[in-house]
């Protein structure tokens, strides 16, 4: 099974990376992980349609440095990560994109 | 090696230069993002087909 | 371990550049952070990352002459730059 790992880190990559996973989802396993201005993709209301498509994790120290807090869609406690995870992505994944 | 280079906007002459020495002597393909509507079945194609991905600014 | 450049030119994204360099830098990754074009601006916290840069053996590099001046980059032209990335795993255009 592919896996294609996606970092994000610009706040305007929300539509790339829809259609990204979308276009993934049939195929294998997307790991997203959002860092820096990244983390405000989560904002937008349509960020919960990537809930179940992907396995996805931020930057932490960028969310709360943002001013973010709160749940969001399809992330777990233990999604709220560090930097090392963006770096396990690039262990684990042949491929990679970085919005 | 098969090299996919990803515009997130229009490269300027920096960009052009790395994209240049990193594509010599190699099977290099681009891929335009910041167009209004973009093929993400082809992107995600030429993704898992190519050996090295860069994302450009 | 893979061969990873961290490539950053805007300045607000200087930091959040060298963050991601040192995360793969804990992963084992054999880690070049490149600055281009701008100068950096440390602030105490920047200061203190690239130190640990440095200490956990990572490289920094920059066409800026004041990096090098001023914060212990090692200089490379943008050709020069388009040499080093030929031989990475892979590029972060931050």
């Amino acid at each position: 099974m592919e896996t294609l790992g996606i970092p994000v880190a610009t706040r305007d990559s929300l539509d790339h990376l829809l259609g990204i996973v979308n276009a993934a989802a049939k195929q294998g396993v997307e790991v997203v992980f959002l860092t820096g201005e990244g983390v405000l993709v989560t904002q937008d209301p349509r960020f919960g349609e990537l809930a179940g498509r992907a396995r996805l994790a931020l930057c932490e120290v960028s969310f709360r440095a943002l001013g973010l807090k709160g749940e969001v869609p399809g992330l777990g406690f233990k999604d709220f990560a560090t930097q090392a995870r963006h770096a396990e992505m690039l262990e684990e994944c042949p491929h990679y994109v970085m919005l | 090696m098969k090299i996919l280079h990803v515009f997130r906007h229009p490269p300027d002459g920096v960009t052009r230069q790395l994209v240049e020495i990193l594509s010599r002597e190699r099977e290099a393909t681009e891929f335009p993002l910041h167009i209004t509507t973009v093929d993400y079945d082809h992107l995600l194609h030429l993704i898992l087909t190519h050996d090295q991905v860069v994302s450009w600014w | 371990m893979k061969k990873v450049a961290v490539l950053v030119r805007h300045p607000k994204r200087h930091y959040e550049a060298l963050r991601s360099s040192l995360g793969c830098l804990l992963e084992d990754h054999r880690v070049s952070y490149l600055v281009l074009d701008e100068e950096i601006t440390p602030d105490e916290a920047f200061s203190d990352n690239l130190g640990f840069l440095e200490e956990m053996g990572g490289q920094r590099y920059s066409n800026h002459p004041a990096n090098v001046a001023k914060y212990g980059f090692t200089y490379l032209n943008v050709a020069q730059m388009g040499e080093l990335l030929r031989h990475q795993d892979i590029i972060i255009p931050f």
